[in-house]
């Protein structure tokens, strides 16, 4: 089996296993209670806010544990703003979980702006400049995209925001770039910053959103009073304690192998442009991620091509446009690609488990499907 | 004091003579139904009934029962020996705790009881009142009415209304039909409908894999699942069906797609049927809901079929009668989930609307082997026995 969609999900790391066990089990304690036990279970988990604040070069108290990156999204959006207009600028290829609160913002009466994207997916800086206006109270902008691995530069586009309009607050969906991308949250100036435990080899159901010091947020889920009273539940003392485990392993072995990660994404991108026709390789080296190979062909449904290589035992993604959950093809459209382009985006992503060999095994076959479907000429009738 | 589940059925009185067979098919749906669950069934005249069950499952067994076509309706009763002043006592206990009008009926089979129904009624009604003075009369538009069935075993059941069941007919009485099931809103429920005329529903589906996504197949299987409760267990066929499309598509012209499609449909359908004893083919059509149904598509549908007719039980309904009917058999949930079916794949640009038969059979035949294409779909086809559960 080569799996290849580790930006859906990772498979969980051994280690986060024993650590479910343990906080599960053993320390199983509500955090809030006056036992012992549960004294134990509150320092666990004050190690762990500590550990994952220090990956994000950030403190303790800023990080506030959620249940997944998409909720954190949806604390930053929707609790953070104290005026009841204004401008909000995201990125036109934001993930659903920020998109589908800019909507709800612009229900709210808010001013929604998308800020134009390359071809490869990352924010046009210029354009993005021209956006900010004082007026403008929030800007989104992930960190990583998820459906092409490109990397937005935020120190930059939070100091933009900063000098052009002070009064906004800068949030970043960093869901796909922690443990793959080094940041320093306070040095970057950010106010909000969005991760997820199982995109980083961690248990599913855990998430975190960093809040710089001074910034407030209304309580999002109301009751205990638990992380400060913005969101209130017990907590998942289990899950934030693996979660910390796995972005710490994560981090050390995810740079371990980025040297031949990046030779291979070469070699894989060479060797698709020169067996396939009509194809666009999206995601280009040195702007995106390491591991992300996002790419769209030309009349073939990516979604098609994904049947087939499971067969091989090849588990790829296909782009959120040909997703036959959504109609969606906003995402194709920032990109610039062609209309015919559309329903033929895949998304392969590597992550700390995949060997050497298995995305350049993974476009192997994938040319081999492209050309039998083209051969047959299905697409064309469609 | 025990609680029993009263079932009265209704259209099987029609039925003369062949009556007791009716009853004995609706007798052993009810089992069916009931077979999750530890409870004792019993038949008397004109009723069955369901007791000695757990108290927690007594929700669930009363929606189980409640899609068993051939019942009319159920009461869930207090069930106890018939002593007046506990049967008092009970219905009491039973009437409306607020505020409301209400009248007592009273049915008396037992003729032994020194009061007769009314001289009860009376009696029960004033007890009730008296402990439940915000309690009101009104014997013509009673907002509650406490029926007290005093029968001649020695029982009394005392019961607030009843429950509408299905209706219909019990299914297996009406023969075996083979449904065309894909994983839209019209198919299930055209299933539902002849079900309910008590046709026992076999059904088969086809898809393209990979061309579509085996979410897709799974959708349908929990449409046919979803049918178990109203139909009893159903056997799906799930049929390989992208070489097929592959060689109508490599042979025909492209503008007849569909309606060769459909036609070769027909013919497997119609293969397994024969095999499984049905009688009939039955599909979803709706007269010109889509290109594929409109009457001439429908009579090119139709030729391909050699032995069986094809029952079409939505052809003069409307789209939104249909999804209402979706909605009450909890189909309408899983149909709508956007995954795509064999028909939206290979779709021609301009697919002929008004196909001549004669062209029909004519771009058929140029689908060389295609029996030989047929025999390897069917001798493909996974076959799922889906149970109620």
């Amino acid at each position: 089996m080569i799996y290849l969609d580790n930006a859906a999900t990772t498979k969980m790391y051994e280690e986060c296993g024993e650590v479910l066990k343990k906080y599960n089990e053993e320390v199983f304690f509500n955090p809030s209670a006056r036992y012992k036990g549960a004294l134990k279970a509150q320092e666990a988990m004050n190690g762990a806010r500590e550990r994952i604040a220090a990956l994000l070069g950030a403190d303790a108290g800023e990080i506030y544990f959620t249940a997944s990156g998409s909720e954190a999204d949806n604390m930053a959006l929707l609790c953070s703003l104290r005026r009841k207009s204004g401008r909000v600028i995201i990125s036109s290829v934001e993930h659903s979980a920020v998109y589908k609160c800019a909507c709800e913002l612009e229900r709210r009466g808010y001013e929604i702006i998308f800020a134009p994207v390359t071809s490869c997916g990352a924010v046009d800086e210029e354009a993005f400049a021209r956006l900010l206006t004082p007026d403008t109270v929030l800007v989104s902008i992930m960190h990583v995209c998820n459906e092409t691995g490109a990397v937005n530069d935020i120190a930059r586009l939070a100091a933009l925001t900063k000098k052009r309009a002070p009064k906004a607050l800068f949030h970043s969906d960093g869901v796909q770039a922690f443990c793959k991308v080094r940041i320093d949250l306070h040095a970057a100036g950010v106010d909000m910053y969005s991760v997820s435990a199982h995109k980083v080899h961690g248990p599913k159901g855990v998430g975190a959103l960093y809040v710089k010091k001074g910034v407030n947020l209304s309580p999002f889920v109301h009751g205990g009073g638990q992380e400060k009273g913005v969101r209130s539940a017990t907590e998942n003392v289990a899950g934030i304690c693996a979660f910390a485990k796995a972005a710490r392993l994560a981090w050390e072995r995810m740079r371990a192998g980025e040297k031949e990660a990046k030779e291979e994404f070469s070699e894989a991108t060479a060797y698709l442009r020169e067996n396939i026709d009509d194809i666009v390789i999206i995601s280009q080296g040195g702007a995106c991620v390491t591991g992300y190979l996002s790419l769209a062909v030309k009349g073939v449904r990516g979604e098609v091509l994904v049947h087939i290589l499971d067969d091989e035992g090849i588990m790829i993604g296909t782009g959120s446009a040909c997703s036959s959950h959504s109609k969606d093809k906003r995402i194709a459209q920032a990109l610039g690609l062609k209309e015919e382009y559309f329903d033929g985006m895949l998304r392969l992503t590597a992550g700390d488990m995949n060997e050497k060999g298995d995305l350049l095994a993974a476009c192997r076959k994938l040319v081999e499907a492209i050309r039998n479907e083209r051969k047959f000429g299905a697409a064309e009738q469609r | 004091m025990d609680k029993v589940i009263m079932l009265r059925y209704g259209e099987l009185f029609l039925k003369g003579r062949n009556r007791s067979y009716f009853e004995g098919v609706l007798a052993r749906n009810i089992k069916a139904a009931l077979a999750p669950f530890e409870c004792e069934f019993s038949r008397t005249q004109n009723r069955y009934y369901v007791e000695k069950y757990d108290a927690c499952d007594e929700y669930a067994i009363v929606e189980r029962l409640k899609c068993v076509f051939g019942l009319h309706s159920l009461s869930v009763a207090v069930k106890l020996p018939t002593e007046l002043e506990s049967v008092y006592a009970a219905a009491i206990e039973l009437a409306p705790s607020c505020e409301s009008t209400f009248r007592v009926n009273v049915k008396r089979a037992d003729k032994s009881l020194p009061l007769n129904s009314m001289q009860i009624a009376i009696e029960a009604g004033a007890r009730i009142l008296k402990e439940k003075p915000y309690l009101s009369v009104d014997l013509h538009d009673p907002e509650a009415v406490v029926n007290i069935d005093i029968r001649e075993n020695g029982f009394t059941y005392i019961f607030m209304g009843s429950v509408p069941c299905a209706g219909g007919m019990p299914v297996g009485t009406a023969g075996k039909g083979m449904l065309l099931l894909s994983g839209g809103f019209d198919s299930p429920v055209a299933g539902w409908r002849m079900a309910k005329r008590g046709m026992k529903v076999y059904a088969v589906h086809y898809h393209s894999y990979p061309h579509t996504s085996l979410q897709a197949k799974e959708k349908v299987v929990e449409l046919a699942k979803k049918l178990t409760r109203w139909c009893g267990d159903v056997t799906l066929y799930v049929v390989p069906f992208t070489h097929i499309q592959e060689e109508i598509h490599r042979r025909c012209n492209g503008d007849f797609m569909i309606t060769i499609m459909r036609r070769v449909m027909v013919r497997i359908a119609e293969k397994i049927a024969l095999s499984e004893g049905c009688g009939c083919l039955i599909t979803g059509e709706s007269l010109g809901q889509v290109a594929s149904q409109t009457m001439e598509s429908i009579t090119s549908t139709e030729d391909a079929a050699e032995r069986l007719p094809i029952f079409r039980p939505l052809i003069a309904m409307d789209k939104t009668e249909i999804m209402e009917q979706a909605e009450h058999i909890d189909t309408y949930d899983i149909s709508k989930q956007p995954f795509e079916d064999c028909c939206t794949v290979f779709l021609p640009r301009n697919p002929v609307i008004h196909p001549d038969l004669d062209e029909a059979r004519a771009e058929e035949s140029k689908l060389e082997g295609e029996q030989a294409l047929i025999d390897e779909a069917v001798a493909g086809a996974e076959v799922l026995k889906l149970t109620a559960k």
